[in-house]
């Protein structure tokens, strides 16, 4: 699936025969080679799950949180170089607050999706930077009910229903097509994001993980906070059920 | 003054309006010209007089917590122009913030305050403003402002419960910031910090009935001799166990007024 670039892809400043920049091509690469994400926009909230993967059982559990607070009422979660994240979530935050001194109310995500997108494609103009690896996903719940927005590497922004980013995208795509998101109330689509990553998540290749949840909705007020602890082993427990309950059936047949 | 016209001479104001390409007076391209400051290049942008002001705050610890109590007018020089404007902000479960002075400076310094908590919100590490680290921040705060010659022209008031125990401080316009059981700012200073801290010296620790009924008192004998007084008034008591706001009415008696001369 890799293209060879041969000589248009050393900067991003350039374009190639067929129209191309490979530069930001490259960057979404970044991207697919990190843990999935999975976001799920129900009918009275939006759900993160994120697949952390963890390379040693040295590092100490709960660092280099993928999910992320941008302003009270919006949650952040990424997918890719978690450096280049964080530069995003530093401008995020900036802007929300910037908004929020400026007009005296919180940004919607829709405007701060926009902003984002725009700071992100400015690192796609020029030779002398390069393209944020990363893929942001943004969700709140407003006035105008549950919004998630997601911002590629090019600087291209979306809406959507429910998405999912990372290593085990298309995986866990046809799996969020199985579900109908406009009826899921916010705890069953919280249970169900678990379970997805934890179906999609490949124990050959990356063996630990941590599984990140956090909602925003009209039972927490449109407040972005990361599940409690009850709801977060609930939804575990129903994730690791449902495997069983897959490996059943594969002995079955 | 006819006698001391010189047409050769800038005939305008050359402190303020400075003539930085020199096309005013050629002739004067070999002086060296006295270094200005900033604040003097600026004078048009800096604060000098307050314009729309607060009144006093007063405030005192007693046993188990802080209480406060501000009036919610705004000033108008002389006229009492902005009748419910409340200067006691809570900024968080144990951090109380009160504002007297100009009141565009004290919206200046709430809203860098609730910035501030609402950036630290978001890095979920669940650590907090304490009423210490507030205190601090404002005095470097209103101190740079002065040393920019462009000061915030307010009394900033922090009180809370800092490692369980009441906290009471207070910084001025000049950044000049001190902590004491007693904190009264304004015009408070002068008419009721004396007898105050006579009684609180002498008397065994108040319990919060007490202290409620004694800071009534307290803004009673204030709104009879404060020009710039309001009888509707908050109260803030601060404990271990949170936040509690009131809102109350000076019940005047002006009985006496009639045995005064000057008052008929």
């Amino acid at each position: 699936m890799s293209s060879i670039g041969s000589g248009y892809d050393l900067s991003a400043s350039q374009f190639s025969p067929d129209g191309r920049v490979f530069q930001v091509e490259y960057a979404n690469k970044a991207v697919e080679a990190s843990g999935t994400v999975v976001a799920l926009r129900c009918k009275d909230g939006v759900a993160f799950a994120v697949e952390k993967i963890v390379t040693s059982r040295l590092y100490e559990s709960g660092s280099n949180k993928r999910i992320h607070n941008v302003d009270k009422h919006i949650g952040m979660a990424v997918a890719g170089l978690l450096a280049d994240a964080r530069q995003l979530l530093s401008v995020a935050r900036d802007e929300a607050k910037q908004y929020k001194y400026d007009y005296g109310v919180s940004i919607p995500v829709k405007y701060l999706a926009d902003r984002l997108a725009m700071y992100m494609h400015a690192y796609t103009l020029y030779g002398f930077v390069r393209p944020f690896g990363c893929y942001i996903l943004l969700a709140a719940y407003e006035s105008d009910g549950p919004q998630l927005y997601g911002v590629e590497p090019s600087g291209v922004t979306y809406g959507y229903y429910g998405i999912a980013v990372g290593k085990a995208q298309q995986t866990a795509k046809t799996e969020i097509e199985k579900l109908k998101l406009s009826e899921l109330k916010l705890e069953d689509a919280v249970k169900e994001a678990a379970k997805i990553i934890y179906q999609v998540h490949d124990e050959v290749k990356d063996r630990m993980f941590e599984l990140e949840l956090s909602w925003v909705g009209q039972l927490n007020d449109g407040k972005h906070e990361r599940v409690p602890a009850n709801i977060f082993e609930d939804a575990e427990k129903f994730a690791k059920a449902s495997l069983e309950e897959a490996d059943d059936d594969d002995d079955e047949m | 003054m006819a006698s001391t016209f010189n047409p050769f001479e800038a005939n305008y104001d050359t402190i303020n309006d400075k003539d930085d390409f020199n096309i005013g007076n050629s002739n004067k391209n070999y002086t060296i010209d006295p270094l200005e400051t900033e604040a003097e290049r600026n004078i048009r942008t800096r604060t000098v007089t307050p314009v729309v002001t607060g009144s006093s705050v007063t405030a005192f610890i007693f046993n188990g917590g802080v209480i406060l109590a501000a009036d919610v007018l705004g000033s108008y020089g002389s006229l009492a122009k902005y009748r419910n404007l409340p200067r006691i902000h809570q900024v968080n479960d144990r951090t109380i913030l009160a504002l007297g002075g100009d009141l565009s400076d004290a919206d200046y310094i709430k809203e860098a305050i609730d910035a501030k908590i609402e950036e630290d919100l978001v890095q979920e590490d669940g650590s907090e403003m304490t009423p210490l680290a507030l205190y601090a921040w404002c005095t470097r705060l209103m101190y740079y402002r002065r040393t920019q010659f462009n000061p915030l022209l307010t009394s900033v008031v922090v009180a809370g419960i800092e490692n369980n125990e009441p906290f009471l401080g207070r910084i001025n316009d000049k950044g000049s910031a001190f902590k004491e059981f007693l904190i009264m700012t304004g015009i408070a200073n002068h008419l009721a910090q004396g007898w105050i801290r006579t009684i609180l010296e002498n008397s065994n620790e108040l319990n919060k009935d007490q202290a409620e009924r004694l800071m009534d008192r307290i803004v009673k004998q204030l709104f009879y001799r404060d020009c710039r007084a309001f009888a509707r008034y908050r109260v803030c008591i601060v404990t271990k166990d949170g936040v509690e706001f009131k809102a109350k009415e000076v019940q005047p008696d002006w009985s006496l007024a009639p045995t005064l001369r000057n008052t008929e």
